[in-house]
């Protein structure tokens, strides 16, 4: 009897072991979020925005502030659209020595009335030009532009301040199915303090995204 | 009756020697019994794989693979885009005989929509750190009797996918036994 209860103990042994050597398994999910999106979107330079030439005043104690106003009747996309909230009326053309701001005082013809600053510190010798930015915007879908301005360190330095105008960072389309051409314009300050200087003021980034 | 007595007497004795010598012509021989007792090994599920936001394009293919160390890899065209959420490969505690050859298999089920397709990358298992290599693969488990196995995953997308899908796409299965 005690050999037989020996090999019935040895049998269940065996069939342990056995039991260890099946696979063990678990199990995990995967899982994710799948959605149609409109195509990415593409943006390229085309042309640099330049300030031309423009006057360092006369005044150490005071600043002049140039403006590339963009006006919003241009079948281009404008932006900034009526720089700084003003009503600039320029018709394709937005820049002029009537966007210039003297120690704070606006002065510009857009009442009708004569053009008549203070004095002559501040004006654009050599003609600006704005930056045109090519919009690749394959989706019919309205998106937003934002802009912010990197102001470089020389220039700034030297008296010389490069911004975007302030309310209008950001651009909302309607749509834009194909491609449009973004012109940009921007906002200069160069105080009476500020000495010759050519070269870069700056740099825009712009940034699109659909809304 | 006397007789018959008598015959009943020699049976009688007959069978008592039968009995007698049955005992004398047993052998015996011995058996080894031998075991290797193991840590039985016990997998556990710890996270579940997850793609985040992708993008379904609106023409060619998307292959958006979540590696088996938490990366992420796409081809396809400009349109294939990791959106947002979080990228995770799937996790496993594998709990062993210290040092024992243990040998692992991942196994994929698809459930996605139509138009996509959940499956193995390529590599799609890491264990323990070390670098990924096939869906099946012979490791010592750690030293310290717990191993840990990474899973990657690929979901292959087309256009004809489902505009908006949130959800599950599918499974994943580590099966181990030791060598």
């Amino acid at each position: 009897m005690d050999r037989k209860f020996s090999y019935i103990g040895l049998a269940a042994a065996a069939a342990l072991i056995g039991q260890q050597a099946l696979a063990q398994s678990a199990t995990v999910d995967a899982s994710a979020n799948v959605v149609a999106t409109a195509p990415p979107m593409g943006l390229s330079t085309l042309s640099n925005v330049s300030f031309g030439t423009v006057t360092i005043p006369s005044d150490a104690s005071e600043f002049c502030t140039y403006f590339l106003t963009v006006d919003d009747t241009d079948p281009a996309l404008s932006w900034p659209v009526n720089a700084n909230g003003f009503n600039v009326p320029h018709p394709q053309v937005g820049f002029s020595e009537a966007d210039v701001i003297i120690n704070g005082a606006w002065y510009n013809d857009n009442s009708g009335g004569s053009y008549d600053p203070p004095h002559e510190s501040c004006a654009f010798i050599d003609p600006p030009s704005y930056g045109e930015i090519d919009v690749d915007c394959p989706a019919d879908a309205p998106f937003s532009l934002t802009a912010t301005a990197t102001q470089d360190g020389g220039a700034l330095y030297n008296g010389i301040s490069f911004q975007v105008p302030g309310q209008d960072a950001v651009l909302s389309v309607s749509s834009c199915d194909g491609s449009r051409n973004l012109i940009v314009g921007g906002r200069l300050e160069v105080a009476g303090t500020a000495t010759p200087y050519t070269g870069s003021v700056g740099t825009y980034t712009i940034e699109a995204i659909y809304d | 009756m006397g007789g018959g007595t008598l015959i009943r007497g020699l049976m009688s004795v007959g069978a008592a020697m039968l009995l007698l010598v049955m005992p004398s012509v047993a052998s015996e021989a011995d058996v080894t019994a031998s075991a290797e007792l193991v840590t039985p090994i016990d997998i556990v599920g710890e996270g579940d794989l997850s793609f985040g936001t992708l993008a379904v394009p609106r023409s060619g293919t998307c292959v958006y693979d979540v590696t088996a160390m938490g990366g992420s890899v796409l081809s396809g065209g400009a349109e294939c885009q990791f959106l947002a959420g979080q990228i995770l490969q799937a996790e496993f505690s594998v709990a062993c005989e210290a040092d024992a050859l243990v040998t692992y298999e991942v196994i994929y089920t698809n459930s996605a929509p139509s138009g996509a397709t959940f499956s193995a990358p390529s590599n799609p298992m890491a264990i323990d750190g070390f670098a990924a290599s096939g869906a099946l693969q012979t490791r010592a488990c750690d030293a310290d009797g717990l191993s840990d196995v990474n899973a990657g995953g690929r979901l292959t997308v087309t256009p004809s996918a489902p505009s908006s899908f949130t959800g599950q796409v599918g499974t994943i299965r580590l099966e181990a036994q030791y060598e």
